[in-house]
C-alpha cells in the first residue's frame, strides 16, 4: 500500500485530469451499458455475451485501421479514417448481435428464466475462445500514440482544466450516440414499439407489434454501440485482447443497473459514475484493491437501491 | 408471441402443453429414457437396481481405479473428477434445487482451500491436524455461505447473479493482492494470502496419524468419502420437507411464500449447504495440490462446473454426477490431440446415427460425405499437388506417425502443405468461421435441403478440425464448454437427465 | 426418473473405465534394458493457450527446433562433437495455461509417460509451484526457460523449495540487483528522492517489484508503490481494458517522482504507460523489465529496460533464421522462446551423458540420474551467445561476465545495450 491520502486533492489540476480520465473510461462503460440496458429492458435478459461483442468490435476496428495504413501511413485523413473504422465495427457487431439473438436466445424465448442466462454465459465463453483461436491471446496495440507524433494525445484546454483530443472525442461521441439513441427510442415508430414491448411483450404483440423484429432491432442497436465502444477503447487505451470483454461487460452491466435498468439516460449516468469512481479510487485511495472497494460499494448499492438512480420500482406480478 | 416465420425451436409452440418445447425435444426425453438394443437393456437393468447400489458402484469403481493402474496421470484425473463431482453436487443445491443462479459459488471453494492452507501449513506455522482443520473449514464456509447469501433475501434472478459475480471478482482481487496485508502476524513477504503465488507448502491430510502424501490415490479416497457422505445426506434431504420446499421455491417463489414456506430462510440454507460442500472440496484441493493459488478460483472454473451441472440436468443428483464425470473426462481426452481426433469423429458419427432417420437419409448423407471428401481431395490434388501434401497431425509427433485411420483421412481431406508448422495458419481459421455459419444455416433450412447442406458442413468442420483445431486443443476445450451450454439450452434446457419444467409466463 | 439416474451413474462409470483404459494404454513403453537410450522422451509444459499462449507456443517451437537439429546431428553451439547424442522425442506437450492446478495435472501426465526422462518448462513461476511438487516426487528434472521467481529454487517461509527445478534464466532478484543500481546511477537518484514502483497485479510484476522495492529502500530512496490492472490476459479478469494506467500515471506526475519502475508482462501496456506519462508532462525516467521486451511493441524513446540475458541481437543467426522460416516470428520469439532451446539442450546433454554412464532400467532411478547429470552440465556457449551451467541451487550461472542486460531505447525506437 502506498501513501493513503487524506482528502488532499493534490491540486485542482490533478483533480480535473483524473475527472477527465474517469469520464473517458466511464463513457466506454456507458456505451456498453446502453446495449445491456436496452436488451434488458425489452427482453429481461442479462446478456453476458454483450461484453464479448464489444471485444469483437475492438478487433474489427484494429484490422480495418491497420488495413488502411494506421497509424504510420494512413491512406486518408483522420476523420474519414475513423468513420470507416467505426462503421465497420458497428456493422460487424450489429450483425453479430442479431445472429446471437436469432440462434442463441430466440429459441429460448419461453424457456425457464435461467436458460437464456446460461446460454448467454455460453455465448460469451464461445466468442472469447473463438477470438483466441482466430487472433491469438496476446494483447495487440492500436498504437494510436504513433499517429502523427501523438497528435491525438496533445493536451488542450485552459490552465488547470486540460484534456486531450482523444478524450474529447470519446466523451463527445458518447453524448452524440446517446442523444441519437434517445431520439430513436422516443421519436420513431420502432422506438415506440420498443418501449411498448419492454412494458408488456404480449400486449404489444396483440396490438400488432412484431415483437421479434423489435427485439432484433434492439440487439442491432445495442451491439453497434458496443462495436463503437470497442474501437474507442483501442484508440484511447491502445491495448486490446480477447479477454477484455468480460471485465468491461461486467462493469457496464453494473452501470446499467446503477442508472436504473431500461433507462437510456440512466445507463450513461451510471457508466460515467462508475468510471469516475473507479478512477478516483485508483488515483486517491488504493490501486491494488480498487476492484474490492468498487464492488463493495456496488453490492451495497444493489442491495439498497436495485432499481437504480433513475429507475422506477417495478411491482412484479405473476 | 407473434411468430412470422416458425422457428425450429417452436414449431408446435402454440399447441404443445410445454411452451417452447417442440416435438423433437419432447421425444428426446423418451429416446433417452427408453432406447432399444443393448444400451436400452443395460439402462433398464441398471434402472431396476437401487440407487444406493449404483452410487456404491460408481464410488467403488472410482476407488478401485488407483489399484488397477499404476498410471499416476489416470489416478490424477480420477481424483480431479471426484473433486468436480463434489463441486457439482454442491452447486446443484442452489442452482438445481432452489433455482438460485449463484455465480459466486467458486468463492466458497476458494475460501475453503485458503482457510485450510492458512490453518494447516507453514504459512502461519499452525499445522492443525486434519480432524481439526477440516471441520473448522467446513463450518466457516457454511457461515460465509450464509453471509454472502444474505443479498438473496432482497435480490432475485439476474440481480442475484450479478451480485454473486461481484463476490467472485472481489474474492479474486482480495486473494491476489492480499500479500500486502500482514494480518494476524502473517509473514511479511507473503502477507495474508501469499498474493499471486498463493500459499505453498500446505500440509497433506493427516488421518489417524498417517500423513497422506500428495499421491492422487489418497485424495481419490478423501474425495470419495466426501461424495458418499454428501450424496447419501442429500438423497434424504431431497426427499424431506426441506427438499420439497426447495423445489417449490424453484418453481415459483411467490406461490411458495403464499403457501407458508419460509422462502428467505430456505434460500440462505440452500446457498450455505452448497457452500459447505464446496468448502470441503476446497480443503481437499489445498491438501492435494499442497498449495492454493488465486488463479484457480476464477470464472473459467465457474463455467466448467456450470457446464457439468447443466449437462447432467440441474436438480438431479445422479444427472449432476454423470455431468461432472462426462465433462471432466471429455476435457481430459481433448487435451491430447491423438485422443481428441477419435472423440471428434466418434461424436460426429454418433450424432448422425442418432439424428438421421430414416436409414435411407443416413446412408445418403454418409455416402455423400465420403464422396464429397474424396472428390474434393482428388480435385485439389489435380490442381496442385501441394494442396494435399500436408502431414496429418497426431500430437507433437505428427510428422512420423501415420495410423490406419490417419491414412483414410488423408485421402478424404484436403491437407495443404505446411499445415502444422505455422502457428498462425489461416485456412483452418476461415474454415472454422465458415463452419459456424453453415451450422447456423442448417437450423434454418428443412427437409432435403438440410440433408444436402449437412454434407459440406460436416466436411468443412472436419477440415477446420484437421487443419487447425486438432492442434489447438487447449482453446478447443473451453470452446467446447461454451458450445455445450448454448446447445443444451437451445435443445434441452433441463439437461440430459433433469426433469423438464413448465414455466408459466 | 430415479431409476434412470442410477443407470446414468453406471454408464458414467463405464465411460470412465473405457477412457481410463485408453489413457493408460498410451504409456506402454517399458523401461527394460533402458531402451530410452535409443530414443528418450522429453516433455514440454507451458501455456499453449490463454493470455500467454503465444509464449508457450514459441517456447515449444524452439524445443521442436532443438530436437530436430539434435536428431539430425547438426552442429549446436556448445554441444561437443564428441558427445554421443541420444535421439530425442517430444513425447508430451502439456498446456499448463499458467495455472498451477492445471500444471499439476500436466506434470502427472509427464510422470505417467514412461518414455519421458526430463521436461522443458514450466514457463511461469506460478505453474512451476503447482506442477513442480509432482515432478519432484517423481525425481524428474525440469528446466524452465522463463520462470524467474526467486523462491522457486531457494524456498521461503510458507513456500516449498523445488528440488529438481532448474532454469536457464536469472532469477528476479538478479535482474533487480543489476537494474536498480544501474538506474540509480544513470538518473543520479539520491537518498530521499521519490520514485514510484508500479506492479502489474500478477506474480511476475509483484515479485520483481518487491525485489526492487527492497533495493531502492536500502538506498534510502522513498518508494511509492502502486498496482495497475492491465488489459486482461485471463478469461474472467475483472478489468477489461487498461483503465488504471492513466490515473496512476497522473499520480506519478503529481507526486513528482524521479523514476517509474514498472515490471509488466504486457509490452503494449508498458508502451501506453510511458506515453501517458509523457503526455501528462512527466520528465523523470521510466524503466520496464524483461516482460516488456519487444522492439515492435515497446519502443518509446528514452525508456530503460532490464532483460534477463545478453542482447537479443546476439542470438545465433542461423538458428534464428531457421526458426523464423519454420514457425514465423512473434513478439516472444527472441526474448522468451530461445532460452527454451537451451533448456532442451541442457536436458539433451544430460540424458546423453547419463546414457554413456549406463542408465538404469528403473524409470525413477533413470530420471534421478538425469537430474544428477543436469547439475553438472556445462556448455561453453549456447545459441544465446553465452555459456550455461547451473549453480547451487539450480539457477542459471552464466559466468562472471554475463548476466542481466540493460537497454536504453533510442530515438528511432531501437534497443541500445547500455550495460554491462
Amino acid at each position: 500500500m502506498s501513501t493513503v491520502l487524506a482528502f488532499d486533492f493534490y491540486n485542482w489540476h490533478f483533480f480535473f485530469a483524473e475527472l477527465i480520465n474517469g469520464l473517458t473510461t466511464g463513457s466506454l462503460y456507458a456505451l456498453i451499458a446502453l446495449g445491456y440496458t436496452m436488451v434488458y429492458g425489452v427482453l429481461k435478459l442479462l446478456n453476458f455475451a454483450h461484453g464479448d461483442v464489444y471485444m469483437i468490435g475492438a478487433f474489427i476496428g484494429y484490422f480495418v485501421l491497420n488495413a488502411m495504413g494506421w497509424p504510420l501511413k494512413p491512406i486518408m485523413p483522420l476523420v474519414p479514417l475513423l468513420l470507416v473504422a467505426f462503421a465497420a465495427a458497428m456493422l460487424g457487431c450489429a450483425a453479430l448481435g442479431v445472429t446471437i439473438e436469432r440462434f442463441a436466445y430466440r429459441p429460448l424465448r419461453n424457456a425457464p428464466r435461467i436458460a437464456p442466462l446460461i446460454s448467454a454465459l455460453g455465448v460469451s465463453f464461445f466468442l472469447q475462445q473463438t477470438a483466441v483461436l482466430l487472433w491469438q491471446a496476446n494483447p495487440r496495440s492500436y498504437a494510436t500514440y504513433s499517429f502523427h507524433n501523438a497528435e491525438l494525445y496533445h493536451p488542450v484546454g485552459w490552465s488547470n482544466f486540460r484534456f486531450s483530443y482523444i478524450q474529447l472525442l470519446i466523451i463527445l461521441s458518447t453524448v452524440v450516440l446517446m442523444l441519437a439513441l434517445s431520439f430513436f427510442v422516443w421519436k420513431t415508430r420502432t422506438g415506440k414499439a420498443m418501449r411498448a414491448v419492454s412494458v408488456d411483450p404480449e400486449a404489444a404483440s396483440m396490438m400488432g407489434i412484431d415483437v421479434d423484429r423489435v427485439i432484433m432491432v434492439t440487439f442491432l442497436l445495442g451491439s453497434a454501440l458496443a462495436g463503437a465502444a470497442g474501437v474507442m477503447t483501442g484508440i484511447a487505451f491502445q491495448t486490446i485482447g480477447p479477454y477484455m470483454g468480460f471485465g468491461a461487460g461486467l462493469k457496464a452491466f453494473t452501470a446499467a443497473v446503477v442508472g436504473g435498468i431500461g433507462n437510456i439516460g440512466g445507463a450513461v449516468l451510471g457508466g460515467l459514475l462508475i468510471g469516475v469512481a473507479e478512477t478516483f479510487i485508483v488515483g486517491y485511495v488504493t490501486s491494488g484493491f480498487s476492484d474490492l472497494v468498487l464492488y463493495s460499494v456496488l453490492v451495497l448499492f444493489m442491495l439498497f437501491r436495485s432499481t437504480g438512480i433513475r429507475g422506477v420500482a417495478v411491482i412484479q406480478k405473476v | 408471441m407473434s411468430e412470422d416465420a416458425p422457428t425450429p425451436g417452436e414449431e408446435s409452440g402454440s399447441t404443445s402443453p410445454q411452451i417452447g418445447i417442440d416435438e423433437w425435444v419432447k421425444r428426446s426425453g423418451e429416446r433417452i429414457a427408453g432406447p432399444g438394443g443393448v444400451f436400452g437393456g443395460a439402462v433398464r437393468v441398471a434402472g431396476r437396481t437401487p440407487r444406493i447400489l449404483l452410487l456404491a458402484v460408481f464410488i467403488g469403481f472410482a476407488c478401485v481405479l488407483p489399484l488397477l493402474t499404476s498410471n499416476g496421470y489416470v489416478i490424477g484425473v480420477d481424483a480431479d473428477t471426484l473433486l468436480y463431482v463434489l463441486l457439482a453436487i454442491g452447486l446443484n443445491v442452489a442452482v438445481g434445487w432452489a433455482g438460485l443462479l449463484d455465480l459466486g459459488y467458486i468463492v466458497y471453494y476458494g475460501f475453503g482451500a485458503y482457510l485450510y492452507a492458512e490453518l494447516s501449513s507453514a504459512h502461519y506455522n499452525l499445522h492443525w491436524p486434519t480432524w481439526q482443520s477440516v471441520p473448522v473449514v467446513v463450518a466457516f464456509t457454511v457461515l460465509l455461505g450464509f453471509v454472502l447469501a444474505l443479498p438473496s433475501r432482497r435480490l432475485r434472478g439476474d440481480y442475484l447473479a450479478i451480485v454473486t459475480l461481484f463476490f467472485l471478482q472481489m474474492f479474486n482481487n482480495f486473494t491476489t493482492n492480499g500479500y500486502t496485508l500482514d494480518w494476524f502476524g502473517a509473514p511479511t513477504e507473503s502477507g495474508l494470502t501469499g498474493g499471486p503465488t498463493g500459499i505453498n507448502n500446505v500440509d497433506p491430510f493427516r488421518v489417524f496419524g498417517h500423513a497422506l502424501t500428495n499421491s492422487p490415490t489418497d485424495y481419490v479416497w478423501a474425495a470419495a468419502a466426501g461424495i458418499t457422505v454428501v450424496a447419501i445426506l442429500f438423497t434424504f434431504v431431497n426427499r424431506s420437507r426441506t427438499g420439497r420446499a426447495w423445489r417449490a421455491l424453484r418453481e415459483d417463489p411467490l406461490a411458495a411464500e403464499a403457501m407458508g414456506i419460509p422462502v428467505k430462510w430456505l434460500m440462505l440454507l440452500a446457498v450455505a449447504v452448497g457452500a459447505g460442500v464446496a468448502g470441503y472440496a476446497g480443503a481437499v484441493n489445498g491438501a492435494y495440490y499442497q498449495g492454493v493459488f488465486p488463479d484457480t478460483f476464477m470464472f473459467p472454473l465457474l463455467i466448467t462446473i456450470y457446464a457439468m451441472v447443466i449437462l447432467g440436468g440441474a436438480g438431479s443428483l445422479g444427472g449432476v454426477i454423470f455431468g461432472a464425470v462426462t465433462v471432466n473426462v471429455l476435457l481430459e481426452v481433448l487435451r491430447t490431440p491423438a485422443h481428441a481426433r477419435w472423440i471428434f469423429y466418434a461424436a460426429l458419427l454418433i450424432g448422425l446415427l442418432a439424428k438421421l432417420r430414416p436409414w435411407r437419409v443416413l446412408a445418403a448423407v454418409l455416402g455423400g460425405l465420403v464422396a464429397f471428401g474424396v472428390a474434393a481431395n482428388q480435385i485439389a490434388g489435380a490442381i496442385s499437388a501441394k494442396a494435399v501434401a500436408g502431414p496429418i497431425a497426431v500430437g507433437p509427433t505428427a510428422y512420423t506417425k501415420h495410423g490406419f485411420f490417419a491414412t483414410l483421412v488423408r485421402h478424404w481431406m484436403i491437407l495443404p502443405g505446411g499445415t502444422y508448422t505455422n502457428a498462425d495458419y489461416k485456412p483452418g481459421n476461415y474454415a472454422f468461421v465458415a463452419t459456424i455459419a453453415l451450422v447456423l444455416a442448417l437450423t434454418l433450412v428443412k427437409g432435403w435441403k438440410r440433408w444436402a447442406l449437412l454434407v459440406p458442413t460436416l466436411w468443412l468442420a472436419a477440415f477446420a478440425w484437421e487443419t487447425d483445431l486438432v492442434n489447438q486443443a487447449p482453446t478447443v476445450r473451453p470452446l467446447f464448454l461454451g458450445v455445450i451450454l448454448i446447445v443444451l439450452m437451445v435443445m434441452r434446457p433441463a439437461g440430459l437427465f433433469g426433469q423438464s419444467r413448465v414455466e408459466v409466463v | 426418473m430415479l431409476k434412470r439416474i442410477g443407470a446414468l451413474a453406471v454408464t458414467a462409470g463405464v465411460v470412465a473405465a473405457v477412457v481410463a483404459a485408453t489413457l493408460g494404454g498410451t504409456a506402454t513403453a517399458s523401461a527394460q534394458n533402458s531402451p530410452l537410450c535409443k530414443k528418450a522422451g522429453l516433455g514440454f509444459a507451458g501455456p499453449l493457450t490463454g493470455g500467454a499462449g503465444f509464449l508457450g507456443k514459441d517456447q515449444s517451437n524452439w524445443v521442436k527446433l532443438f530436437i530436430k537439429s539434435w536428431n539430425a546431428g547438426k552442429a549446436i553451439p556448445g554441444v561437443p562433437t564428441s558427445l554421443k547424442r541420444v535421439k530425442l522425442n517430444l513425447a508430451v506437450e502439456g498446456d499448463s495455461q499458467l495455472n498451477p492446478d492445471v500444471a499439476a495435472g500436466v506434470a502427472r501426465q509427464m510422470v505417467a509417460n514412461k518414455s519421458i526422462l526430463g521436461m522443458v518448462g514450466f514457463a511461469g513461476s506460478n505453474e512451476t509451484l503447482g506442477g513442480g511438487v509432482v515432478l519432484d516426487n517423481a525425481h524428474m528434472g525440469y528446466v524452465s526457460g522463463s520462470a524467474t521467481l526467486d523462491t522457486l529454487a531457494t524456498g521461503a517461509k510458507g513456500q516449498k523449495k523445488l528440488t529438481d527445478f532448474f532454469r536457464v534464466v536469472p532469477q528476479n532478484a538478479q535482474q533487480a540487483r543489476t537494474g536498480v543500481p544501474y538506474i540509480i546511477k544513470a538518473l543520479n537518484l539520491k537518498a530521499g528522492n521519490k520514485i514510484m514502483i508500479v506492479d502489474d497485479g500478477e506474480a511476475y510484476g509483484i515479485g520483481l517489484s518487491n525485489d526492487a522495492q527492497a533495493l531502492f529502500k536500502a538506498h534510502k530512496i522513498t518508494v511509492i508503490r502502486k498496482s495497475v490492472k492491465e488489459t486482461d490476459v485471463n478469461p474472467g479478469g475483472s478489468t477489461g481494458f487498461a483503465t488504471d494506467i492513466a490515473p496512476v500515471a497522473l499520480t506519478a506526475v503529481a507526486d513528482n517522482v524521479k523514476l517509474v519502475y514498472a515490471p509488466s508482462q504486457d509490452a503494449p501496456d508498458s508502451q501506453t504507460f510511458d506515453q501517458q506519462l509523457k503526455t501528462d508532462g512527466y520528465t523523470g525516467g521510466f524503466m520496464a523489465t524483461d516482460g516488456s521486451v519487444s522492439p515492435t511493441q515497446f519502443n518509446t524513446p528514452g525508456a530503460y529496460l532490464s532483460f534477463f540475458g545478453p542482447s537479443i541481437t546476439k542470438i545465433n543467426k542461423s538458428y534464428r533464421n531457421a526458426y523464423i522460416a519454420a514457425y514465423g516470428h512473434t513478439s516472444a520469439t527472441d526474448p522468451f522462446g530461445a532460452p527454451s532451446f537451451v533448456a532442451a539442450q541442457m536436458l539433451g546433454v544430460a540424458i546423453s551423458q547419463a546414457c554413456s554412464a549406463g542408465l538404469s532400467s528403473n524409470l525413477t532411478t533413470a530420471r534421478q540420474a538425469v537430474v544428477n547429470k543436469l547439475k553438472k552440465v556445462k556448455q561453453s556457449t549456447t545459441i544465446l551467445g553465452y555459456s550455461m551451467a547451473f549453480n547451487n541451487p539450480a539457477d542459471a550461472y552464466h559466468g562472471p561476465k554475463s548476466g542481466v542486460t540493460i537497454f536504453k531505447i533510442q530515438s528511432n525506437g531501437s534497443y541500445k545495450q547500455v550495460a554491462p
